[in-house]
């Protein structure tokens, strides 16, 4: 690694301080177990002056339901989550999700907020510099973004110029369970739907922006299931991910609210209500119709039509996991 | 505003220390990790470092007692922690229950990532004393083993949570051996070593004056360095020296031997440009970023098919057509390069059925040693070069480096420990010759050491195979004749492809008799990284499409694979071509056996449902059966010499240059001597892999260590021992041939109680010593079949393997624990799992490697894994003293293409090429 200044945040205020006074200069460490690869591999063309230690700032370490809504403080270890009691009882996909994150000893570091504001996992943007790298992307102010012409196997279906998946699984099941997010700078506080933290070129955060909290509405469905397809377990990023939440609004009229990771840039959603009998014929239907709905701006690369029979299947065993 | 701290306090161990921030040495820099300031600043080795990308868990120590990867931990966060690391488990001289349990169970094999489980292991046990199989594997599945420990760990952890372990991997027959040692579970003499961190691999050796060896790589994949600008690096302090192509001898290595080791001309993404010595890791690595430089592209050709087409830009001059030549010296003046010989067109007209078809084994997996390459060189003018280097075969990289400086230069490899290497690390002179001519250049020892992207992009890959093939069999599973082209991609150079080819053209005739032959291979250069030695060595890739040709003939003809390569697989008094083109009549034991009692323990016969048919189905859900063979005559290849030396106290040391690299073999050779001079395994000593101190010894490839090596230091210890009983003879007045030895003494076997201790006889102010010499032999060749039972699911394309049965004969097992581990191997290595995930992504357009990093490289983890059973018959061989046969090399061999053709059957149509990932099934299911 390259050398940086290093300095701790002493509180929440000190913090946004901070990135306020340095802006693009900064970088905010947290767990650090994706910033240090940042830093290690150097595939960036920039490289921090200074590094922010957030760690100290313990106000942002809470798991608490208040007013009939679960808020985690950013700073949350995802081993943490694992294990509340919180989680557990009402929010099991939450754990779920976590179980298929990375290894133990990264979710034992790794924070909530550094799950959500990861950078991409694409290969073509990774690839580090000490192997003849880095490579000028799209994101890079290249030209195109590489994977078009390259080996997109694990890119998205629906693209906006660059083809790069949302990495984090935290995020496609708050997304699911139409969890906000607070984000914070000096003087100033907004809410984000989980989507909005997205977007095609990287997130939305100012560079004095972190995250604060997440806030879960505690209205959850009758029944929660996630699903990741990886090649390995764990370790790995996902294929293609998704949430699902089953609710009933009147007797027999059921609403299915199904998000999906791996096919673009932030968590895609459906939501499709429909009075429901348990059989085969209306789980296909019910599969038609939100494999249709998800895939309609659908644009498979050279490499990854396969997402899309892939995506047809573990849909399939999401709606069976639900009834 | 922020606060940046003065000082970082740690208590590692219960100690405390105090580090200033700063930039000088003895101080933490802010951008120093966790797991370097363990290692470099307070000099805590045992905490290993492969990765560095959190991604290995190699690193991994227990901080406020939870397991975290110091690795991806800056020193300044930690400061006020309190750190547990493998050197702090042992209280009062007292291991830790769970290192205990780690040396009973052999729970390691080069024991490189060992350090990183057991803390793990520990900080699971600590919260949870009581964790189900599952509580284990979860808890471990952050941890990279590439010699696959993994069952073996389980079964520790277990143990040291006190629950019973009921091991059923290893499946022998009760024999009545006579023997004390041999075949008794016994444990490593470096076991200690191991799980105490003690173990020192090449990072972990100590050197004054040392300068850091870095490489500035090509971006391109084919160009020509028009200017090498390094007068950036020149400017600046610490950096002592910088090696370009301008600028270094035309030093040569690979077969023929062409390729320079900096060459004006870059041929693959992250070929050498320049390399630069300098103080510390961090100034070389800023100094090599500084130089720049001209290119001038040329078109790369990055699949063998573009390489072979007319007019396609030429890797070297001196192979316009981008074909090598695929004879190899090393094997003599008639190394096998193709099979050709019988009359394959009346073979075809005599056959029942006749198969054309293709298939390629390309994923040019990396069989990736938890080790990176690394090596540590000193030149000591005029012509002395030490180097100390991480392989399994100190005096094969002395042979090799003597080629390429020439008999001037006086050489000496010493090998410490070598944390895995499954063949790759044969392949390291470039780095030898860089680090060389650096400490030439300085005066100071250089270290040149790889990163881990470094190793996935730049180093050992498995060779691409592509068989365009004929194949003619009769209903009764006899091959007719077998015809075809065979396009092995090398990648820019070979070092040993040709040598691969030979042997593996060897290996096909073992496995399958057939009076006609036609096979042409062709290796061809691609602007990629090279490919070169692994574990299998050519044989493994040749089988994977060959194997899969055969099967369709089969499928054709209803044959059942098992009846057919039982039938096939080379019989005593069958023959086969060898390495070296000459022809050799198979004396070894007959393997049906063995893979008779492999079918009935699989359960084979309820199992096979018939060619393309799912063994069962539930839901999307497919079960399908495969198997397939392998069998290498290289068990006996080459030379060994060792000597063996009697000490007066009652002890012996071996002068053997063999390196521990993960399997054992060095415990084995230690109990083979203590066997024949009736000594305990601890009053052996073995000396350092050194190639000053040991006579030449080609080195444990090939599971050659138990017949070659082991046959060595075996007749140097019945030569030092004839010696001894000749002297005592005199002093018992009987004949020697009366007489042996036991615990130090020697005794009259009719009356044991009349013995005399060796000092008597030796004296006490010398040595008796014995040598032998072993000469190669291939006549023998061992055998390996595996039985695999995978479940796809054809709604996603996933595949996972769920039993895998292996069976051999070993003729006598040396050491159960140790054998189990290499057999447990076949899942790793770039073995099985290169059939359904293991692979090397290129990009085809730019030859750019896209997955150099342990996420994107997939590997098998702790929390996936299958049943694993291996049969082991001990009939036995009459050439070996104790009539063993190796088999470790092997056991990645026919697993790839076993689960290949289970792949198949499962879902009911033929692949072409490997690995099987789920879009090629979702894709294959589609078209059916």
């Amino acid at each position: 690694m390259k050398k940086f200044e290093y300095i701790e945040a002493e509180d929440l205020e000190d913090l946004l301080s901070i990135l306020w006074d340095f802006k693009n200069e900064a970088r905010v460490i947290a767990g650090g177990t994706d910033l240090l690869s940042i830093f290690k591999d150097q595939y960036l063309l920039s490289y921090p002056k200074l590094v922010v230690n957030a760690k100290p700032v313990k106000e942002l370490d809470y798991v608490y339901i208040e007013g009939g809504i679960l808020k985690i403080g950013a700073l949350t270890r995802l081993s943490t989550l694992l294990s509340h009691p919180l989680v557990i009882e009402k929010f099991p996909i939450i754990k779920e999700a976590i179980m298929t994150i990375a290894t133990p000893q990264i979710r034992n570091v790794g924070t909530v907020g550094g799950n959500l504001c990861q950078d991409i996992r694409c290969w073509y943007y990774r690839y580090p510099a000490r192997l003849g790298g880095p490579l000028i992307c799209l994101r890079k102010g290249g030209k195109t973004c590489l994977a078009i012409r390259g080996d997109n196997r694990y890119h998205a279906l629906i693209g906006k110029r660059c083809y790069a998946v949302c990495p984090s699984d935290l995020a496609i099941v708050l997304c699911c369970l139409n969890a906000e997010i607070i984000v914070v700078k000096k003087k100033n506080q907004r809410k984000l739907d989980v989507q909005s933290l997205y977007t095609p070129l990287g997130l939305s955060l100012q560079p004095d922006e972190i995250v604060k909290e997440i806030q879960v509405p505690c209205n959850y469905g009758f029944r929660q299931r996630f699903i990741k397809f990886t090649i390995r377990r764990p370790i790995d990023f996902a294929v293609l991910s998704l949430a699902g939440q089953l609710k009933f609004e009147k007797k027999d009229l059921s609403k299915w609210i199904i998000t999906f990771g791996g096919i673009s840039y932030r968590p895609e959603v459906v939501v499709v209500t429909k009075y429901f009998q348990k059989n085969e014929k209306t789980v296909e239907k019910l599969l038609e119709e939100i494999v249709r709905s998800v895939l309609v701006k659908a644009k498979p690369l050279t490499k990854n039509a396969y997402k899309i029979p892939l995506l047809k299947g573990l849909s399939r065993k999401l709606i069976h996991s639900l009834m | 505003m922020g606060k940046k701290p003065k000082e970082i306090n740690l208590f590692v161990n219960g100690k405390r220390y105090s580090f200033s921030v700063g930039e000088n040495k003895n101080q933490v820099s802010p951008n120093h990790t966790l797991a370097y300031t363990i290692r470099e600043v307070i000099g805590l080795k045992g905490t290993k470092i492969s990765c560095e990308s959190g991604a290995c868990g190699a690193c991994t120590v227990i901080m406020d007692g939870i397991p975290v990867l110091s690795c991806m931990l800056l020193t300044v966060e930690c400061n006020g922690k309190s750190i547990l690391t493998i050197e702090g488990l042992e209280k009062d001289g007292k291991l830790d229950p769970v290192q205990e349990a780690f040396i009973k169970h052999s729970a390691f094999q080069c024991g490189f990532c060992t350090p990183g489980i057991i803390m793990s292991s520990k900080a699971l046990l600590t919260q949870n004393p009581s964790p189900s199989d599952e509580d284990i594997r979860q808890a471990l599945s952050g941890h990279f083993c590439r010699c696959v420990s993994h069952y073996q760990v389980i079964d520790a952890v277990k143990e040291a949570s006190g629950k019973a372990v009921t091991k059923k991997r290893l499946l022998r027959e009760k024999t009545d051996s006579k023997l004390s040692i041999i075949g008794k579970e016994t444990h490593r003499t470096d076991a200690k070593k191991i799980v105490t961190g003690k173990v020192e691999y090449l990072n972990d050796l100590r050197f004054d004056n040392l300068l850091f060896g870095k490489i500035l790589r090509s971006s391109y994949a084919h160009a020509l360095i028009k200017k090498i600008d390094v007068s950036e690096v020149e400017k600046m302090d610490g950096v002592k020296a910088i090696l370009t192509w301008e600028n270094v001898p035309d030093l040569r290595g690979g077969t023929p031997r062409f390729k320079r080791a900096l060459d004006q001309k870059v041929r693959f993404v992250g070929d050498a440009v320049a390399v630069v010595a300098a103080e510390s890791e961090e100034l070389a690595e800023e100094a090599i970023s500084k130089i720049r430089v001209d290119y001038e592209v040329i078109d790369p050709v990055i699949k063998p098919e573009s390489a072979l087409k007319k007019g396609a830009p030429s890797l070297y001059l001196e192979f316009p057509e981008n074909v090598l030549p695929s004879h190899t010296n090393f094997f003599g003046p008639k190394s096998l390069k193709e099979l050709i010989f019988g009359d394959p067109e009346k073979g075809l007209n005599e056959a029942d059925c006749i198969i054309e078809d293709e298939f390629s084994y390309n994923g040019i997996p990396n069989p990736l040693p938890a080790e990176s390459p690394a090596v540590i060189a000193l030149w000591e003018d005029p012509n002395r070069l030490t180097l100390w280097t991480s392989t399994q075969a100190p005096y094969f990289d002395k042979l090799v480096l003597s080629r390429i400086f020439g008999k001037e230069i006086n050489i000496r490899v010493i090998s410490p420990t070598c944390g895995g290497s499954f063949g790759s690390k044969l392949m390291s002179w470039q780095l030898q010759v860089f680090a060389a001519l650096l400490s030439k250049k300085t005066g100071h020892p250089v270290k040149v050491s790889l990163t881990k992207d470094e190793h996935l992009a730049t180093f050992t890959l498995r060779p691409g195979v592509k068989l365009k093939g004929k194949i003619g069999m009769k209903k009764d599973g006899t091959v007719t004749a077998v015809s075809g082209d065979l396009i092995i991609d090398t990648g820019y150079y070979s070092f040993t492809t040709q040598a691969q080819l030979a042997v593996g053209l060897g290996e096909v005739q073992i496995m399958l008799r057939c009076e006609n032959w036609n096979l042409r291979p062709k290796i061809v250069v691609t602007n990629r990284n090279a490919s070169g030695i692994v574990r299998g060595f050519g044989g493994q890739e040749i089988k994977c499409v060959l194997i899969p040709l055969l099967c369709r003939a089969m499928e054709r003809l209803n044959i059942d694979p098992f009846e057919f390569f039982k039938k096939n697989f080379v019989k005593p008094g069958d023959g086969y071509y060898w390495r070296d083109g000459k022809w050799y009549s198979y004396r070894g034991v007959n393997y049906s056996k063995a893979m008779e009692k492999g079918a009935t323990i699989f359960g084979w016969r309820n199992k096979w449902k018939g060619w393309l048919k799912p063994t069962k189905i539930n839901g999307s859900k497919r079960r399908g059966v495969g198997v397939a063979v392998h069998g290498n005559a290289d068990v006996g290849e080459d030379v060994s010499e060792a000597f063996v030396s009697l000490h007066p106290e009652g002890r012996a040391t071996i002068f053997s240059c063999i390196t521990e690299h993960g399997t054992g073999q060095v415990s084995n050779i230690v109990k083979m001597v203590a066997e024949v001079l009736g000594l305990k395994i601890e009053d052996i000593n073995l000396s350092p892999a050194d190639s000053l101190v040991t006579p030449f010894e080609f080195g444990p490839v090939g599971s050659r260590g138990t017949y070659a090596i082991g046959s060595a230091t075996i007749a140097a210890a019945e030569n030092a021992k004839q010696k001894l009983l000749r002297k005592a003879s005199k002093l018992f007045g009987v004949d020697p041939a009366k007489l042996d030895t036991k615990d130090g003494f020697v005794y009259i076997k009719a009356n044991p109680l009349k013995k005399i201790p060796w000092h008597k006889i030796i004296g006490w102010e010398k040595t008796l010593s014995g040598y032998g010499r072993f000469e190669a032999d291939h006549t023998l060749t061992n055998c390996m079949m595996s039985f695999v039972e995978v479940e796809v699911d054809i709604d996603t394309g996933e595949t996972q393997i769920i039993e895998i049965v292996n069976a051999t004969d070993v003729g006598m097992v040396i050491d159960p624990m140790g054998l189990e581990g290499q057999l447990n191997g076949c899942l790793g290595s770039a073995g099985i799992d290169t059939a359904i995930f293991e692979e090397t992504v290129l990009d085809k357009g730019t030859g750019v490697i896209l997955n150099p990093n342990m996420i994107d490289y997939k590997w098998r983890t702790f929390a996936e894994l299958p049943e694993i059973k291996h049969v082991v018959l001990e009939t036995p061989f009459p050439t070996h003293k104790f009539h063993a046969i190796g088999v470790g090399e092997i056991a990645t061999s026919p697993g790839p293409a076993a689960t290949f053709m289970a792949i198949c059957n499962a879902i009911g149509t033929w692949l072409k090429e490997y690995p099987v990932t789920p879009d090629k099934i979702l894709e294959a299911v589609k078209e059916k």
